[in-house]
């Protein structure tokens, strides 16, 4: 009746996750079992809890006990730096010397020989501590518990990142781990600048956060900004990036990925580099760089790795596969419709002999195609590596043959499709191509209805609503629009590596200088 | 909405005041020049080009006095509030009878050269809510997506240029001299509907970051507008010469019709798939300034009202715009639309100018 009653106010019971508020700021009692006290409920419900009760050697008669999460220790650590230090090596003329009050600073400078420890003495801290992975070692008429990270566990070792390939880059991704992903940073960039800022996302879930970017390069703007929208996200849980990367958008109702993801360190390296600020969250292997402008989406980090001319060549390809990816369906629908004088002569006729066939009007028979290639892409992610194959040579040859033979399809159409897919997977983004593909089909719908005129106002609006958007505060389709002279060297073509002197002017930067003057 | 997306930069407002001159206009341009001032049409483009010299150069004088150079703000602190809106009122709806005549004319090109079979007010209203869109985004956008088009505008421009040097004949230019001084005159002011659109300076002066540029920014402006149409009057000439010229309602078009390439049956189809884009622009320009001083002279708040203005003055270019019977009846309309834009961007400043220095004398 009282918690129906509540319900009706609206007054609920306070969350799991949150202690009743006295506790929560309450110091920790001195005698061990006021502190086994506080943490029995949890004991009792969680088995992968161990409370285990020790004796120090080097004084038998006071109570202690360690406390940790099986499965998130390093026990090769625990047991050779706590359990043994304590209870076999520890050293009693040390340990009893001088005042009582200071024994728990003792073990920690004397017992564990263990780099990360920091003393703990309110309730709400040393909970959250142990759930965050810690080891905390307590001492009967102590108030402070020591908490010491040996986290550890099974982890995934660094692989080739599956997403983005590179033949000349490095081949280390990141993983799942927050601290491994930094060190990989760490290893590639030396510079006593670049600072790693840990924050911690999600009240239930507590994912570490780190925030990195290089101090003398980054616009303080931008990095308060992005700060600041971090800790403003007040989210029971994240369990992937992506949570992030919406918290942070600016803008919501668009296609676009207004962050770019990296899953490679060199990559990352080369972004923080330029100004930008990178964002981490422990548990996935993508890293968001922000700000992110339109033109980086189109860029590969081969782009640099290779010689100017071949690179160029490959970029520029890979902007026709852009433009391809967006209107080459639409434009086959206004041509074949609208325009069909603008088609050479042999050619229409052969087009209009194939499509003669066939019973749908063009725009049935594009959207057809089109959620068929759809599905397959979407079947081909889900399903193991080999038996996605089968699925792709099934559905592309088999399929669109059959659909031929059939009279459902003409054969130009499943060239355009498979012409526009191929160019949308060129893509070195993955949060482009699916963007791309949003577009295309509202492409093909307003050429559908206004042939050729509608494909320029397709464009128009598009590139509105791309100058609209803004990456943290910076225009996406700079240098473009606003348009910026000196960033056009390393946008549809890469300039001499010698001759990019200076960070692009589209990201504001503290130092603009990246090279020294002279001549390379 | 911050006030921030509605700053523009100097280098931005070159390409606002391009971008509102040099539109719909330039397709029949050398034939209306050419109609009255024969083979000297292009020296009417230089002679036209006063009217809008003058009209930047008064409005950056008027502005120029105020710190606070918002032409809202101008206008009640010039004339009281009562007056001060009714001025704004007139100028936010000539800015809406221009818009929907250029959205009309636009229309028009399209239904003929692209869609011959799709009703009217359909194409407009998909251009409209086109606008519509952008606009709403704010002034930011808006000068950062007319410094974008420019660089396209030169794409057909190069085009262009490119039929006039295979097809054209410097002769039919000669002979330079004997100018009918009549005709020139006729010409000059029959070319002054091309260049409306410097007026939306008086609306966007005071949206620019800078404003020891603008008077740089906008003759500059006002200098390409006038090489473009130069450019455009010559080539017209040169390709039909000026008799020729009245046989086509939209010579630059036909312009291109003649070249033959292989791949592409229709280059003016090329030509008209960059303009569409390019066509929208004064529309985007004018609906922008009338929906910001719509909005500041009833000192509206952006975050609520803005879109809602926007959608409004929106629907009043499309109502407007199906107006006009025929196409004979736009061009007509079209004339008008250029007296006016003389009595606004003369008008407007001189009596604001008028009554500043009035005004000020006395409380002095």
């Amino acid at each position: 009746m009282a918690s129906f009653l509540n319900r009706l106010w609206g007054r609920r019971k306070a969350p799991a996750d949150k202690l009743p508020n006295q506790q929560k700021s309450d110091k920790l009692g001195a005698s061990l079992d006021s502190k086994k006290k506080i943490l029995d409920p949890y004991v009792q419900k969680n088995r992968d809890i161990i409370f285990r009760e020790i004796t120090i050697k080097a004084d038998p008669r006071r109570r202690a006990a360690v406390v940790y999460l099986e499965g998130r220790v390093d026990k090769q650590v625990l047991y050779e730096d706590i359990f043994k230090s304590l209870m076999l090596e520890s050293d009693a003329v040390t340990l009893q010397q001088g005042a009582a009050n200071q024994v728990i600073d003792k073990i920690s400078n004397t017992c564990l020989t263990i780099g990360e420890i920091k003393k703990v003495n309110l309730v709400q801290d040393m909970i959250h501590s142990l759930f965050d992975g810690l080891t905390l070692v307590m001492v009967d008429g102590m108030s402070e518990v020591l908490a010491i990270n040996i986290t550890g566990g099974v982890q995934r070792a660094p692989d080739e990142p599956p997403v983005e390939k590179t033949l000349r880059g490095s081949r280390e991704g990141f993983i799942e781990d927050l601290s491994a992903n930094i060190s990989m940073i760490r290893r590639r960039l030396r510079d006593p600048n670049l600072v790693i800022e840990k924050t911690i996302v999600g009240r239930r879930t507590r994912t570490d956060v780190a925030v990195l970017y290089i101090e003398d390069i980054a616009d303080p703007e931008i990095v308060r900004n992005i700060r600041d929208k971090i800790n403003r996200i007040d989210i029971d849980g994240i369990s992937a990036i992506g949570y992030i990367e919406q918290f942070l958008s600016d803008n919501h109702y668009s296609p676009f990925p207004q962050f770019k993801s990296s899953e490679r360190p060199d990559k990352v390296v080369a972004e923080l580099l330029e100004g930008r600020v990178a964002i981490m969250a422990s548990g996935t292997p993508w890293v968001l760089i922000a700000p992110a402008l339109f033109v980086s989406f189109l860029q590969a980090s081969e782009d640099y790795y290779d010689r100017p001319m071949v690179a160029n060549f490959n970029r520029l390809s890979r902007y026709l596969g852009y433009i391809l990816a967006v209107s080459l369906p639409a434009l086959y629908i206004s041509l074949l419709s609208f325009q069909p004088e603008l088609i050479p002569y042999e050619l229409f006729v052969i087009l209009a002999q194939a499509r003669s066939q066939v019973p749908f009007p063009v725009l049935v028979e594009v959207l057809i195609q089109e959620i068929i290639i759809q599905l397959v892409v979407e079947t081909g992610l889900r399903l193991p590596a080999n038996i996605g194959q089968t699925v792709g040579v099934v559905a592309g040859i088999v399929l669109g043959q059959a659909a031929i033979s059939a009279n459902i399809a003409s054969p130009a159409i499943i060239i355009v499709i498979t012409i526009t897919t191929i160019a949308t997977f060129a893509l070195p983004n993955y949060s482009m191509v699916l963007a791309t593909r949003l577009i295309r089909i509202l492409f093909i719908l307003v050429t559908a209805v206004f042939g050729l005129f509608g494909f320029s106002l397709g464009w128009f609006i598009l590139i509105t609503h791309l100058v609209s958007l803004e990456s943290v505060g910076v225009p996406y389709f700079a240098p473009f629009g606003p348009v910026r002279f000196g960033d056009l060297q390393d946008t549809l073509f890469r300039g001499f590596i010698y001759r990019l002197k200076y960070r692009p002017q589209s990201i504001p930067v503290i130092d603009r200088q990246r090279q020294g003057q002279q001549d390379g | 909405m911050d006030r921030t997306r509605f700053e523009i930069t100097s280098k931005q407002l070159i390409f606002i005041i391009v971008g509102t001159q040099v539109a719909t206009a330039m397709l029949s341009l050398p034939r209306v020049v050419a109609a009255e001032a024969g083979h000297h049409a292009w020296l009417a483009v230089i002679v036209g080009a006063v009217f809008p010299l003058a009209a930047v150069l008064l409005i950056v004088a008027l502005l120029n006095r105020f710190r606070d150079a918002d032409f809202a703000n101008v206008s009640h602190q010039l004339f009281g509030k009562f007056l001060g809106t009714l001025l704004i009122l007139v100028f936010v709806g000539y800015a809406t009878v221009v818009q929907s005549v250029v959205i009309r004319m636009f229309t028009e090109i399209t239904c003929v050269f692209m869609l011959p079979r799709t009703p009217i007010w359909a194409v407009s209203l998909v251009c409209t809510l086109s606008v519509v869109y952008a606009v709403s985004k704010g002034a930011k956008v808006i000068g950062r997506l007319n410094e974008f088009l420019f660089y396209l505008l030169i794409i057909d421009l190069l085009m262009i240029i490119g039929a006039g040097i295979t097809q054209g004949t410097y002769l039919n230019l000669l002979p330079v001299g004997e100018v009918d001084i009549n005709g020139l005159m006729q010409g000059s002011l029959k070319i002054v509907y091309a260049y409306a659109g410097c007026e939306v300076l008086l609306v966007t002066y005071a949206m620019v970051q800078h404003r020891d540029e603008i008077l740089k920014a906008a003759l500059i402006g006002e200098g390409i507008t006038v090489l473009i149409y130069l450019m455009i009057v010559v080539v017209g000439l040169m390709v039909f010469g000026h008799e020729g010229l009245q046989f086509f309602t939209w010579p630059v078009v036909t312009l291109l019709k003649i070249p033959y390439s292989s791949a592409l049956g229709r280059l003016e189809l090329v030509f008209l798939l960059l303009w569409v884009t390019l066509g929208v622009r004064p529309i985007m320009n004018l609906s922008i300034s009338a929906s910001y001083a719509f909005m500041r002279a009833f000192n509206l708040d952006f975050n609520r009202y803005y879109a809602w203005i926007v959608l409004g003055v929106g629907t009043g270019i499309y109502v407007l715009s199906l107006q006009p019977d025929s196409l004979l009846q736009v061009f007509a309309l079209a004339d008008y639309v250029g007296y006016a834009f003389i009595a606004i961007s003369l008008g407007y400043p001189l009596l604001y100018l008028l009554v500043s220095v009035l005004r000020r004398q006395k409380s002095l």
